[in-house]
């Protein structure tokens, strides 16, 4: 049986422009991404098999939240953030702020001390356990504007996205 | 390995004895793999290196009393309990290779130490004790090749493990005579300062919860010998997270068997590994350096750490 590669599906179905980006909520969930148009074609893993992306064609994440999407993502050398509609670029100059409590959440976009956004957005849910011996869990798991808030504030995460570390 | 530090609840005795001079000494464990040092001593700093055998410096102030035992084969450095003010100090002790057979062959060694090792002394069997260490040079073995085994003193190996030995005779008090004691307590508040954790919020923590967040932290004392060893950043990342799975597993063995399979369905789903975040996830979903992977695996997590 021929392997198709995951570059293939997306080169004649969705264009070259479309990036593979991974679910934070769902590790089985994979989805190709617009970066121009915002549209999130979800897949699952499974159902991909062979095809489904690999690590080093996994270009960012996203998580649903109640009243929208985040997507996290680089693109021609650069780190972008879609949310509420719009694209910020996640450069040195741009810092993310996150505040709140329980599923409510408050997320603040400043660029060069000048704020961009300023939303609030809702968690579907936040799985943590109490008392959980998983190693590498952290609070911004659950919460993927505090992991977006976490790489706008660490030079090296980003360089790290962007394939320089 | 005969013991990796779990925290011990204490007391445990040699024998008890009227109190008149006071040291804080304490039993050397025999390992048959290195230690981890999970204790930095305050305000008696310990620095740990360990590659075959051990040489553990001694920093900080009230410097450590040195003595020397002859007759045997341990070697014991002491400083009085008042200058360190209830505070733990190590004392360390040389162990002959038939120390390491006596292991080998006793699964319980803090029910048979004391009897096997008081006979060794009265049967004059320990010999030439100088060999082992160079004595002008506190802590640095002299005759590595004379051990198969590795060293830690428990309260080095043990975070918030409080040790005193009461000996009845003093500056002579030998490790193992008749009379002496000794006494090791678990105490969290300890623990957790030595850890820079919130000690109030640390003993709140289930027992097990405090075990798992100890040998947690236990696993940044690695970091130097895995530095002298010659790994990488990226190998010692590796390494880390590896054994931070296996710290992992450990614990979700002692988790109550009804909260297992919540654990491994959600990590399942959210990490497609039932252990959690695998290297891979780390790096390539969180983005996380090899630098923050190492600080991560000896960093506890969890909502109930307060973080």
């Amino acid at each position: 049986m021929p392997v198709r590669r995951a570059e293939q599906i997306w080169d004649t179905k969705l264009g070259k422009n479309m990036i593979w980006v991974q679910s934070k909520d769902e590790f089985d969930c994979v989805a190709q991404f617009d970066p121009a148009t915002g549209v999130l074609g979800k897949h699952s893993r499974a159902a991909l098999g062979v095809v489904a992306p690999t690590w080093p064609e996994i270009a960012g994440s996203f998580s649903e939240v109640k009243n929208g999407a985040f997507v996290l993502y680089r693109y021609r050398g650069q780190i972008f953030l879609r949310a509420f509609g719009n694209v910020y670029e996640l450069d040195n100059q741009t810092v993310v702020n996150v505040c709140g409590t329980g599923f409510k959440r408050r997320m603040s976009i400043q660029t060069m001390g000048c704020c961009v956004l300023d939303m609030e957005y809702e968690l579907v849910s936040r799985n943590a356990i109490s008392c959980d011996p998983t190693p590498f869990v952290e609070d911004e798991d659950f919460d993927f504007g505090l992991f977006v808030s976490n790489m706008s504030k660490s030079r090296e995460r980003r360089e790290v996205m962007l394939g320089k570390s | 390995m005969r013991n990796i530090g779990l925290v011990r609840e204490g007391p445990y005795h040699y024998g008890p004895i009227p109190m008149k001079h006071v040291y804080v000494v304490d039993a050397g464990w025999l390992w048959n793999e290195p230690p981890v040092y999970v204790g930095m001593m305050d305000p008696t700093g310990v620095v740990y290196h360990l590659n075959k055998g051990v040489s553990p410096n001694y920093t900080g102030s009230p410097g450590l009393t040195e003595n020397w035992y002859k007759g045997l084969d341990a070697k014991s450095y002491c400083v009085s309990y008042d200058k360190l003010e209830n505070e733990v100090t190590g004392l360390f002790h040389a162990m002959t290779n038939d120390w390491n057979k006596w292991f080998e062959e006793n699964d319980d060694p803090t029910a048979k130490f004391d009897a096997w090792a008081r006979q060794r002394v009265l049967d004059g069997t320990v010999k030439n004790p100088e060999s082992w260490y160079n004595q002008k040079s506190a802590f640095v073995r002299s005759a590595q090749n004379e051990t198969t085994g590795y060293y830690a003193t428990l309260p080095l190996a043990v975070l918030g493990a409080k040790s005193s030995v009461v000996s009845e005779l003093g500056e002579s008090g030998q490790f193992g005579r008749s009379g002496s004691r000794a006494l090791t307590e678990y105490d969290p508040r300890f623990a957790a300062r030595q850890m820079g954790l919130d000690a109030e919020h640390f003993v709140n923590l289930p027992k097990l919860r405090q075990q798992y967040v100890t040998q947690v932290v236990s696993l940044r004392y690695k970091i130097p010998a895995l530095r002298q060893s010659g790994l990488s950043t990226e190998q010692i990342a590796r390494t880390l997270s590896a054994e931070r799975r296996a710290l992992g597993v450990l614990f979700k063995n002692r988790t109550p068997p009804a909260e297992l399979p919540g654990i491994y369905a959600r990590n399942m789903k959210k990490y497609g590994d039932e252990l959690g975040p695998t290297i891979d996830y780390l790096r390539n979903v969180k983005n996380k350096s090899w630098v923050e992977i190492i600080e991560s695996a000896s960093t506890p997590g969890g909502t109930d750490m307060g973080y």
